[in-house]
Parts: structure tokens; sequence; C-alpha cells
């Protein structure tokens, strides 16, 4: 499958300019908090040092994008590999934002199940079949062998 | 205690049983991340760090180093036998590996690679061994000046030479400083940056930090770029021995690889990788085979293979002697042992001996356990590269997320996971380098620890942190290190300009 292509100097000013950003929202919460003397440094010294050497990085990380070649291009993926990583990146969000009341096995299986039908072409028959071995193996392993405290959610496992 | 005092003291902690399995458990796992591709050796030593804790300090890291080298090696056998490197070191083993490989000569490539792999790390040991307590003896004289010109400029150091542009290192340098600022302040126990939620106060923890920007970021490239992979041909063990003509011209790349890997070693910077690029150079260059590698030349394979394992091995003398991680895997070690109270560096020796020795020691065995897994148990990881992806992505998902969880047991944690997995996929996609970023999220408590014991003995002078000759050394080098391209480039405009009106006029 062939790549979208995007060019590499407008994500280096992108980069640079959302770096920026954080730099000067950390530096102004880095503001709030006690400097003290230079002999007797504050809470505050190290995290302004910080935030100055990320708004330097940034200037920096735009400087250098204006001066990248206009032709240079990032590859991204389209069709069917965008697809899948956008269903990757929905299960992983699925997953983790339901796994305080799904709990950790019922989590695992199901999404053990919808990302072996986004990967493979296997009956829904194999996948259960699948997820319920790979989701029951970890249970045993770190929730009953290594004692992992992992969500147990509303029914309880 | 003498080298060879502490080396027998080292193999006697390194050959108990808990000791040994560690070693066993790491390098088995180690080279099972390394043949399967996804998790890579930093992510995995990320995953093993909560395991860790549970030991002692010595057990812990001789896992981690275990670990290191066994994936070292089972990078090399997915790119000799499918032409697809598993680790960046393994690169260029594929060119003649692969080559060799087609011409049937796979297992005794493999066994060429594991005996490489061997003397290189057992001789970069002995580098190690007379190496680090030299360096740990300089070490003593260093005060908190000269330590914070060591962590920060090593830092700096370290972000311009992974390579690319300026930026490339510099921004995630600083993301990883940043974040090391978040949580409770260790002097006056001040929360910075937590914004009212009392879970930050500990910080971001670094197994979410590793296997997001490592780990989740690879899985999805890997899944982006999902294609059928080729099945890998069956290597007997008959035929894992190779003929005399591939030993006797094995030999010299296996000497040149490992004192130029043990060089690289010492490097900041993917050394590892790099020691494996120059080696095949520099067989291309001084091999008497020269012409024939790139066409499935034993020589092509033999010196990378020795170097970057010998590389792996000596990255250990500026952590262990000086306390300073020269890559992302080695700055988790040193979170590892700083976790048990064990501060790396120039005191390590004297204040903790069981712990360097054991390490030392630890290397050697599992070196030679590299050897006993690889060679005769091939076919097992031969067999490992039949699973399907559909079968070990979500495995590896799953054991992200549980790794990530189990530390603190947090959902914040995964969290944190999937969103420094949606950076560091950004970020590489533009090319900036993942390891100063992780690098300095371990190093950035250390530096503002220096900065603030300088600041408070000098009265806040900030005279103290040049003054003395020492850190003064550091930061000329660490400035001519980062201008030394800017030189290069300007050299070679003005030179090189001239050059080309000079042979314009003589044209003429």
């Amino acid at each position: 499958m062939a790549d979208s292509q995007s060019q590499r100097w407008k994500g280096y000013m992108g980069i640079g300019g959302v770096g920026l950003i954080f730099a000067a929202a950390y530096l102004q919460q880095s503001l709030q908090l006690p400097l003290g003397r230079l002999s007797q440094p504050g809470a505050a010294v190290f995290p302004l040092i910080v935030g100055t050497i990320m708004a330097l990085a940034s200037l920096l990380t735009v400087w250098e994008g204006w001066r990248l070649a206009r032709h240079e291009m990032v590859e991204w993926p389209i069709g069917e590999d965008r697809r899948r990583l956008l269903w990757l990146i929905a299960i992983m969000v699925g997953y983790v934002a339901t796994l305080p009341w799904a709990g950790q096995v019922i989590g695992s299986i199901l999404f053990c199940m919808l990302l072996m039908r986004i990967l493979s072409r296997l009956s829904w028959l194999r996948i259960a079949a699948y997820s319920l071995v790979l989701s029951g193996a970890l249970y045993w392993v770190f929730i009953i062998l290594l004692k992992v405290p992992m969500p147990r959610g509303v029914l309880g496992f | 205690m003498s080298a060879i005092d502490g080396l027998l003291y080292g193999l006697g902690i390194a050959l108990s049983y808990q000791n040994l399995l560690a070693a066993f458990l790491g390098a088995l796992a180690g080279t099972a991340i390394g043949v399967l591709p996804g998790l890579g050796p930093t992510a995995g030593i990320a995953l093993i760090l909560p395991i860790s804790y549970a030991f002692g300090p010595e057990t812990g890291i001789i896992m981690m180093a275990s670990m290191l080298y066994g994936a070292m090696y089972g990078g090399s056998t997915t790119g000799i036998l499918l032409n697809m490197p598993g680790e960046s070191s393994s690169v260029v083993t594929c060119i003649d590996g692969y080559q060799l490989t087609k011409k049937g000569r796979a297992g005794a490539v493999l066994c060429i690679v594991a005996a490489g792999s061997f003397i290189g790390g057992t001789v970069s040991i002995v580098g190690v061994t007379l190496f680090a307590p030299t360096l740990a003896q300089i070490g003593i004289l260093f005060g908190p000046a000269e330590l914070f010109a060591l962590t920060a400029g090593g830092l700096l150091m370290l972000s311009r030479i992974t390579g690319g542009t300026l930026a490339a290192g510099i921004l995630p340098m600083s993301i990883g400083l940043m974040i090391s600022t978040i949580g409770q302040e260790a002097v006056t126990g001040v929360n910075r940056f937590t914004f009212g939620f009392n879970y930050l106060s500990q910080g971001i923890d670094l197994v979410a930090l590793v296997v997001g920007l490592y780990g989740l970021a690879e899985m999805m490239n890997v899944v982006e770029s999902l294609r059928a992979q080729p099945e890998p041909i069956r290597v007997r063990l008959r035929e894992m021995l190779p003929n005399r003509e591939e030993w006797r011209r094995s030999w010299a790349p296996f000497g040149r690889g490992t004192v130029l890997g043990f060089v690289f070693g010492l490097l900041p910077g993917p050394s590892s990788t790099l020691g494996s690029f120059a080696s095949y150079r520099l067989e291309k260059e001084v091999s008497r085979y020269k012409h024939e590698i790139g066409k499935g030349a034993i020589e092509g394979v033999a010196g990378p293979e020795t170097a970057n394992n010998a590389a792996a091995t000596s990255l250990m003398v500026p952590l262990l002697g000086l306390g300073i991680p020269f890559n992302s895997a080695m700055a988790l070690m040193l979170a590892a042992l700083m976790v048990h109270g064990v501060q790396p560096g120039p005191l390590l020796m004297t204040m903790h001996p069981e712990v360097f020795w054991a390490v030392i020691a630890s290397m050697l065995i599992g070196n030679a356990m590299l050897v006993v897994l690889n060679v005769p148990l091939i076919g097992i990881w031969v067999s490992l590269l039949r699973i399907p992806k559909h079968v070990f992505l979500p495995l590896i998902l799953l054991l992200a997320v549980i790794g990530a969880y189990s530390v603190r047991n947090s959902l914040l944690d995964v969290y944190v996971l999937l969103m420094l997995g949606g950076l560091g996929y950004v970020l590489r996609r533009y090319s900036f380098h993942l390891a100063p970023m992780v690098v300095g999220a371990v190093l950035g408590p250390l530096i503002e620890k220096h900065l603030r014991e300088g600041l408070y003995m000098s009265q806040g002078d900030i005279a103290v942190f040049y003054d003395s000759p020492i850190a003064l050394a550091i930061w000329m080098v660490v400035l001519l290190v980062i201008a030394l391209p800017g030189i290069q480039a300007a050299y070679s405009r003005v030179f090189g300009r001239r050059h080309i009106k000079l042979s314009a006029a003589s044209e003429e």
C-alpha cells in the first residue's frame, strides 16, 4: 500500500510550535513555585532552567523546519494500513477506558478478539478460542501467580 | 581488592541459584524479544523493571544485562534468516548474513555469530574489569560541580551524538527533563506540576514512559506495515558447524570487532549500532576478502556481530564507573539500582562491591549462557518467527498495559503509556531520537541534585560550575562535540568552495 506524504518542514514547525506553547505554560507554572536564593535554591530553579531549554529547543525546531528543503517528505500510512492503525488506537483506548468496570479478564478477552479480527481473516470461533487461551494464560501468570492486583471490574474478575 | 579477587568474589555471588536463574531468564526473554519484532530490548528491560524491584540490586541488574545481550543476539537471527533486522545493531548483519543464508550457510553463520558475540563480550568484560575501577578512581575526585558537568554535559553530548539535526536530539532531551520535574521535589517536598492530582506527586513512572515510547510506538509501526512475512528456513543442529575456511576467515574480524566495539561502548549514543556499522566499514577496508563483502562474506557478519556485543558490554564502564548511562537501556539499569538505594558511580566499588563485581561476573555467565541457549536451541528461536502476528501482537500489547499498571497499580500510568506511545510514534516519524528523552527523564533528578549541591556549597557562586579544571575540561569536550558538525560544515563550505575555485582555475 502506498503511503501518503506530508512535508517534513511543516511537521517540524508544528512540533516546534506545540513545544513553544508547552514551554510557555511550563515556565508560567514554574514561576508559581518558591524560587529561593541562589545560595539556597528553591523548587523553581531547575524547572525554570528546563523550561528555558525547552523554549530554546522548540525555537530551534521551528528554525530547522524553516530551513528544511521543501521537497523533504514524511510518509504516513493510507488506505488499509491507516485503517488498521486507527483501529488499533481505538481498540487500545477502548480497552483502557473500560478496564475499571469491565475488569482485566473480560477487557483482555474483548481486546484480543477485536484486535485479532483486525489483524487476521480468522473465523470468530477461532478468534474467540485464541483470545480465551491468551487472556487465560495472562490471568494465570499475572493475577494468580504473581498476584498483580489488576482491575477486577463489576463482575469481580 | 585486586581485579582477580574481585572477579572471584563476583563469581561467588553470581553463581547463586537465584542469580543464575535471573541470567537464564533474562537471556531467554531477551533472545525472544530480539527475534520477535515490536518490543525491542529497551521496552523489554522496562517491562521487567518492576519484577527486578522484588529481588536484590545485583539480581535485578543481572537479569537486565542478560536480556540486553539476548536481544542483541536474537535481533541478528531474524536479520540472517529473513533479512529483517530485529534491532538496529543488526542492520549490517543482514547484508552478508542473508546472502550466506541464500547460499545454504545459515546454520554456520548463526554459529559464527554466537562465537563472535561470546568472544566480543568476554574480552570486553576484561576491559570493563580493568577500566571501570580506574575510571572510578578518577571519579572520586569529582565534587558536585564536576558531577553536574558530567551528567548535564553527558546528556547534551548524547543528544548531539545520536545523529540527525540538532533539534532531533535536543527537543526530546528537553521533554525528558520536563517529565523528570513532575512530582514531589526531593529537598523541599514541594509538589511540582501535579495540578492537584496527589497521584502525580510520585512522578511519571519510568516503565510507562519507556514502554510507551519504545514498545507501543513500535507496535503501531508493526500494525501499520503488516505484511506477509517470508517463511524462515529450517535450521538443523548438524548444519550449525562452520567449515574450517569460515573459522579461519572469522578470527581477524573477531579481533577487530572486539576492539572497535569496546571503544564505541565507551562513547555516548547508540554504541552497539555505531560499533557494528564501523566494524563493517573497517572490514570493507582492510579484509583480504573485501571484494566479497556485500555479496555474502563471513567477515561482514563476524566483525559487526562481535563489535555490537563488545559495545553492549563496555557500555557498563560509564554506568558503573561514573554513574552515567549512555543509552536508554543503561538509564533503566541506573534507575533500577537507585530504587535499591545503590548509586552507581565512583563510590560503587567501595560502597557496594557485591553489586559491582556480581554484575561483572554475571556478564561472563550471561555470555556463556547465550551460547548454550542459542546454538542448540536455534530451531526453537526460528519457530518463534512462525508465530502469526495476530497472536503475538495482542499478547505483547496486553503485557505492556499490565507492565505499566503493575508498578503502582494505577490506571494513570496506563493513560501515560498511551499518550507517550502516540508521542513516540509521531516523533519517530519525523526522525526525532527517543533515547535522549529517556536518559533525560532518568538523569534530570541527578542533574538537579548536583546543581543544588554546587550552589549550596559555593554560596550561590555560579563560577563553581566551570572553575575546576575537571569541570572545565568536561564542558570543553561537550562544546566541541556539539559544535563539531557546525565547524565541519563551515570548513567544507569555505575550503570546499576554495577547492572548487582552484580546480576551476587550474582547468582554465
